[in-house]
This record gives structure tokens, C-alpha cells and sequence, in this order.
């Protein structure tokens, strides 16, 4: 183990005597299998110029941003954590069945007389949206956990601040959101 | 006579990065004498001295002079392995691990520590054959417990993490990692008493890490009695938490129960504002007061 705390080395001293003294026998011969095929090559480490954002802090974006805004930064952040590929694209999946989802509301609330306040924009759907959202964001975590946790291991707490990026997020697609609900909405209704 | 006091000098070293003082072996090795320097050995120590130190150019100039003189070493190209991964050259490390392989591919230490290396990068299916490889090969090896309980704690697997982990303190009661991780995993479900108790234990077998005293720090802020009306939002996450009171309101607000609604929202308005004012209080107070975790 490379990374943990210094007494952790102590059975890797034992470990270099031995292969010191016992392993002096190596097998040149012994043919390699698939298993020890290198698969790293092409790979970058984990930390890449940008930082990972804290996971914790984004439940903001989902809170009041909406799905879309969710999604664009869990979809990000997993390219930052070096998540696998197939994990990226499920996130991205997500993000587009929340968005999908979010807009679904809209149609439905425009096309129903269910009052005034579960109108797109209105206080109502803001509710919906943001129950979306946050659900959306609970679905996420699982995609991410094990990069978080790769992260953490070896890098420790060494994460983005999230208020710059949080901020566009928010502000930025969960008013684009919000205008592209409305417009369905209004379009449905007249 | 250099012959004479060149190999106690080189466990002398050996010693000292043993018990934790690169320093000193640095010191002893740099008095070392023109024969020493030509034995693979002498390099290993230094290169290990710096990566002690976290001088990880240092050490890798030191590996490589000593894989000059020995390029099929083997604990050479595991140092040279860790020196990379250090340094974030992910392709490099694997060079060097898969060079020590090429020598000994049934050794459970190398198998394991390739697993971790491609764990790091997110391959954790092959990290797992590869320490099913090493289990095969000695199931009591401790590099394989070791490397078991790391996978679970990066797969995320908080129970097997705890499982695993608890098994390996009862063979080594005071290894670091097993105590980190088994407070990592208590605090994955939520249980900070345990966590507190887990990372305490490791903070004393090395009060110098930093991360780790960070961390511990952390957790018993979080584990203090009065964050205990906080407990449900650590245990169950921020996210369900909101949700559940969401829909309590809801649901007494569809029931017509509109004073139940304004005591529901006013104490839950208070959970939320203690929950950001109090840890962060707490944090600073216990940060001041506590130096330690003796």
C-alpha cells in the first residue's frame, strides 16, 4: 500500500528482505497472463488539472437549480473523479431522463386545471421540480460513490470550491430550465 | 575496514527508516563509502529515505541509479512503482510493477500491489482478479487482507469494509489502515460514535499524519453530545432528510392538519438552522481545546 500512514511501511521493509533473500529464485519463465496485461498505458491518474467538487454541497444546486442544473454538474464532477466511461454515460442518461422528467410536469400541469400555483414558474411546480431534483441527486451518488471514495484515498480532502460553479449552475441552467418549462407551458396552453 | 562498517551502517539505516526517521538513515547513507554505493541495496534505502521524506523526485533519481546498476531488481522497481503513482504517472508506476512481475508473477505482494495501482485509476474489476490471484496464491498474506479491505472501502461496500477490516485488526491489532478504513466505514453508515472511536485509535499509533488527524478531528466534532439531535442527518443524508420532512408537510397539509403543519415546519426550521450554525461552532471550539487525541 503506498499512500496511508508511515508505520504501513513497516511490512513492506519485511517484504523488501524477503524478496531480498528468498525471491533471489524469480521464475523468468513463467508466462504472463491476460491479468497482467497493461491497461494503464493510455490512463491519466485520477486527479486531473481541475479538482472534483465536494458531493455534499451540490444537494444546493439540485435544491434550487433543478434537474438540468444537477446534471450538467454531476456529469462533470464524474469526468473530474475519472469515473468509467459506462458510468459517465448513465449519468448522463439520468441528467436527461430528470430534465425529461422536469419538462413531463410542465406538460402535465399546463394540459390540467390543478390551480394557478402548479403552473410552470409558479410555486407549485417550483416544488415538483426541485422533488425531481433532488431525487435525481440521490440517484447520482451511487454512480460516483467509488471515484469519491478513489479520490479521497489517495488525495484526501482536497476538493474544488463549489461557490463559483455552484452559482452559474443555480442561477444560469436553472433559469434556462425554468424559461424552457415555462415555454412548453405556455405553448400547451395556448 | 569500509567493508567492515558499510553493512552495519546499511542496517543501521534500515533501521532507522524502520522506526520512522528518514532523516537520520539519509545521514548515515551519505557517509557511505565508494563500494556501498555500487550495491542495489544502498539505493533501495535512499530511495526509500526520500519517499519517506516525500521527496518523490529524490527517490526516483535514487531508484533509477540503483536499477542502473541492477535493472531487474525487483524491490527497486516496486519503490520505482510507488515513486511514480506518487507522482501521478499512472503508466510508469505499471511499467515498473509489471517489470517486477515479469520476474515473480506468483508473488502476492506485487499481484496486490498492481491491483491497487489499477484500482486508482478505476479498474476495479481487475483489481479484484488480481487480489483473488494473490488470496490464491497465500490467502494469508497480509497484503491481501489489506488489499480486500481497501477494494471494499473503494467499491464503496461500507459493510464488507467493516467485516474485512475487523478481521485484519484481530490478526494486527495496531495497523493504521484497518483502523482508518473501519472508521471510514462506520462513518459511511452514519455511526460517528464508532467512527470517532476507530479514527482515535489510529490517530494514536501516528499522531504525526495530518490527513488523518483531519479526519479524526472531524468525526468527533460530528460524535460530540450536542450534535445528537443530529444524528438522523448524518445517519440517513442530508437529501432524504429534507425530503422526508417535505413530504411530512405535505401530507399534513392534505389531511387539513394546519397547526401540525406550522409546529412540524418551526421545528424542523430550527433542526435546519442548528445543523448550520452548531457543528461549524463546535469544529472551532474542539479545534482549539483538543491538540490532541491522547
Amino acid at each position: 500500500m503506498e499512500e496511508y500512514p508511515k508505520q504501513q511501511r513497516n511490512p513492506r521493509d519485511s517484504a523488501l528482505d524477503d524478496l531480498l533473500t528468498e525471491r533471489q529464485t524469480v521464475r523468468k519463465d513463467s508466462a504472463l497472463d491476460g491479468l497482467l496485461a497493461a491497461s494503464l498505458q493510455e490512463r491519466q491518474a485520477v486527479r486531473s488539472a481541475k479538482r472534483p467538487w465536494r458531493w455534499d454541497y451540490q444537494f444546493l444546486i439540485a435544491l434550487f437549480g433543478g434537474s438540468l442544473a444537477i446534471a450538467v454538474t454531476a456529469y462533470v464532477n464524474g469526468r473530474r473523479l475519472g469515473v468509467k466511461d459506462s458510468q459517465q454515460q448513465k449519468i448522463l442518461l439520468l441528467g436527461v431522463l430528470s430534465v425529461a422528467a422536469t419538462f413531463i410536469a410542465a406538460v402535465v400541469v399546463s394540459q390540467f386545471d390543478i390551480g394557478e400555483t402548479w403552473q410552470p414558474g409558479k410555486s407549485g411546480f417550483r416544488l415538483i421540480s426541485r422533488v425531481i431534483a433532488s431525487i435525481a441527486y440521490l440517484l447520482y451518488y451511487p454512480l460516483l460513490k467509488s471515484g469519491y471514495r478513489t479520490y479521497i484515498f489517495h488525495y484526501g480532502d482536497d476538493f474544488e470550491s463549489l461557490l463559483q460553479w455552484g452559482l452559474v449552475a443555480t442561477f444560469g441552467l436553472g433559469f434556462l430550465q425554468n424559461i424552457l418549462a415555462a415555454a412548453i407551458g405556455l405553448l400547451l396552453a395556448g | 575496514m569500509n567493508e567492515q562498517i558499510s553493512p552495519p551502517k546499511l542496517f543501521a539505516a534500515r533501521h532507522y527508516l524502520g522506526v520512522g526517521q528518514p532523516m537520520k538513515a539519509l545521514r548515515l547513507l551519505n557517509e557511505a563509502d565508494s563500494e556501498t554505493v555500487d550495491l542495489p541495496y544502498f539505493w533501495l534505502l535512499r530511495g526509500q529515505a526520500y519517499f519517506d521524506l516525500e521527496q518523490y523526485f529524490n527517490a526516483l533519481q535514487a531508484v533509477e541509479k540503483g536499477l542502473a546498476i541492477e535493472p531487474e531488481h525487483i524491490p527497486l522497481l516496486y519503490l520505482l512503482c510507488d515513486c511514480q503513482a506518487k507522482r501521478d504517472n499512472l503508466a510508469a508506476a505499471e511499467k515498473a510493477i509489471l517489470a517486477a512481475l515479469k520476474q515473480a508473477p506468483d508473488d502476492p505482494q506485487l499481484l496486490c500491489r498492481y491491483a491497487l495501482l489499477v484500482s486508482r485509476a478505476g479498474q476495479l474489476e481487475k483489481a479484484e482478479k488480481l487480489i483473488a490471484k494473490a488470496a490464491a496464491l497465500d490467502p494469508e498474506h497480509p497484503a491481501v487482507d489489506r488489499s480486500r479491505v481497501i477494494l471494499a472501502y473503494l467499491k464503496g461496500d461500507d459493510r464488507q469494509t467493516a467485516e474485512l477490516s475487523k478481521d485484519m485488526l484481530q490478526k494486527e491489532p495496531e495497523d493504521i489502515l484497518g483502523h482508518y478504513l473501519l472508521g471510514s466505514a462506520h462513518a459511511g453508515r452514519g455511526q460517528v460514535v464508532a467512527a470517532d472511536r476507530s479514527f482515535g485509535k489510529a490517530v494514536r499509533l501516528n499522531p504525526g499524519q495530518k490527513e488523518l488527524a483531519r479526519s479524526a478531528r472531524a468525526t468527533r466534532t460530528y460524535a460530540h453530545w450536542l450534535l445528537l439531535p443530529l444524528r438522523p442527518l448524518y445517519r440517513f443524508g442530508t437529501v432524504p432528510v429534507w425530503l422526508f420532512a417535505i413530504v411530512t408537510i405535505l401530507v399534513l397539509r392534505a389531511l387539513g392538519l394546519e397547526q401540525a403543519v406550522i409546529v412540524f415546519s418551526i421545528i424542523y426550521f430550527v433542526f435546519v438552522v442548528y445543523s448550520w450554525v452548531v457543528p461549524p461552532l463546535l469544529k472551532r471550539w474542539l479545534q482549539r481545546n483538543y491538540h490532541s487525541f491522547k
